[in-house]
């Protein structure tokens, strides 16, 4: 009974004294010389997943400059009302309205997943109801700086149909962060027929703005 | 290899050793943290035994022949755990940490069958080292060996720094054997130490930072912990 307590002992120092002297495992265990020179070492992994995402606000919207990308269902209007002595004189006239009053309205995009496309879409001319139109190219909108050195182009308004693209070439990091303050004006170039042309949703007024991304 | 019993632990029948066991260290804890100065996380005195032997786990492990007290032997363990988020699409970039979970089932200490981390939001790091009684108090240091960046495989990073973790373990009170810390990007760092003839053990809960605006996709790193002896 001794003897075979002996022989387990040495046994058990032998199988000890056998260990690895280098293991890479989660968990690991070193004996002897091996505890201060290659240590017992264990792995983890990390991964982050991050999603494809796109942000576009024109006028009133989330804080997209201190990381707030949420959805914001405010439609802001553009107001112009010229006086009777203003009326066709070609002299551009700027809006009311808008988040940033003056018909000047932030325009942003921020997205990170390469170039994205913007246009603007309208479904005809405005209209006062009455068969009098006013053409989208009366409508004039300038990009100006805001927060971002790279200013955010605007498409330039079409009747009943979609603009030309605006294309926003990303960077080679692929991440988008572009805004601008557009400004509405009116052109003031025709004469039209005394009425209110547009409204809220209403005789083609409706501006949608588009942002896509592959 | 065969522990000896902490000086505040007492050895009763099996069926009851468990819950003897866990009551004790609850009330160990709660004595520690109302002295003042005392810390109150888990670490444990085991005998001095040659040769030299350290134990390291981060996530699952391996014991055989029961646990460490119970005279269970430390065994390697080849299963790599991950640590996982996926940000939402309006979370990208907007500062709110996002919390990380982990695929390690590891729940109960191997030191006494404890139940000391809470499985799949916590990743359990612990280990021993022990040696002989002589060479004056010694300690064994915990490294993490951390790459600069998490990579996407297509020329875009994440860095490391942008993830942390928080440190604790049930009933655990007072400082941690492996505090709260983020990581380093590019370094190797402490991340713990065990005292000569110690047991010691964390739970680690990890957070992404979220700081920054990467490009879509899927971003990995791993990282080496190392437990070296003096």
């Amino acid at each position: 009974m001794r003897t075979l307590s002996v022989v387990k002992a040495v046994l058990a120092a032998a199988a000890v004294a056998a260990a690895p002297l280098v293991c890479h495992a989660e968990s690991s265990v070193q004996t002897g010389a091996a505890t201060a020179t290659t240590g017992a070492t264990a792995h983890v992994d990390f991964q982050i997943t991050i999603p494809k995402f796109l942000y576009l606000r024109v006028g009133n919207g989330s804080a997209y400059t201190t990381g707030t990308y949420a959805a914001n269902p405010t439609v802001d209007q553009i107001t112009w009302a010229p006086t009777a002595a203003q009326v066709g004189t070609g002299t551009a006239i700027a809006g009311t309205g808008g988040d940033l009053t003056g018909g000047v309205e932030t325009a942003a995009i921020v997205s990170n997943s390469g170039n994205v496309t913007l246009n603007a879409t309208t479904s005809g001319q405005l209209s006062d109801g009455a068969g009098d139109n006013i053409s989208f190219a009366q409508i004039t909108t300038t990009a100006s700086s805001n927060t971002t050195g790279t200013v955010l182009p605007a498409p330039v308004l079409v009747d009943g149909a979609t603009s030309a693209n605006v294309v926003i070439n990303a960077p080679a990091t692929k991440v988008i962060k572009q805004d601008a303050k557009w400004a509405f004006a009116y052109a003031n170039t025709v004469t039209p027929p005394a009425g209110v042309y547009g409204g809220v949703n209403t005789n083609n007024s409706r501006v949608t703005y588009t942002a896509t991304m592959p | 290899m065969a522990p000896a019993a902490p000086h505040w632990r007492r050895r009763g029948m099996l069926n009851r050793a468990m819950f003897v066991v866990r009551i004790w260290r609850a009330l160990l804890i709660a004595l520690l943290t109302a002295l003042p100065g005392a810390s109150g996380a888990f670490t444990v005195s085991i005998a001095a035994g040659t040769p030299t032997t350290i134990y390291l786990q981060v996530g699952v492990g391996t014991f055989s022949g029961g646990n460490y007290n119970a005279g269970g032997t430390p065994g390697n363990n080849t299963t790599i755990n991950n640590e996982t988020v996926a940000v939402a699409a309006g979370a990208v970039g907007n500062g709110v940490a996002q919390a990380m979970t982990t695929d390690s089932t590891a729940a109960n200490s191997f030191y006494d069958g404890f139940l000391f981390c809470t499985a799949t939001t916590q990743l359990y790091i612990g280990g021993f080292y022990r040696t002989s009684n002589g060479g004056g108090n010694t300690t064994a240091t915990v490294t993490a060996t951390v790459p600069a960046a998490l990579s996407d495989g297509a020329g875009h990073t994440i860095p490391f720094s942008q993830i942390r973790w928080t440190s604790s373990g049930n009933a655990d009170g007072g400082a941690e054997p492996f505090p709260a810390a983020s990581f380093s990007a590019g370094g190797v760092q402490t991340v713990g130490t065990i005292a000569k003839n110690n047991w010691a053990e964390s739970c680690w809960t990890f957070s992404y930072l979220n700081t920054t605006l990467p490009v879509a996709g899927t971003y990995t790193g791993r990282v080496t912990y190392t437990l070296t002896a003096p």
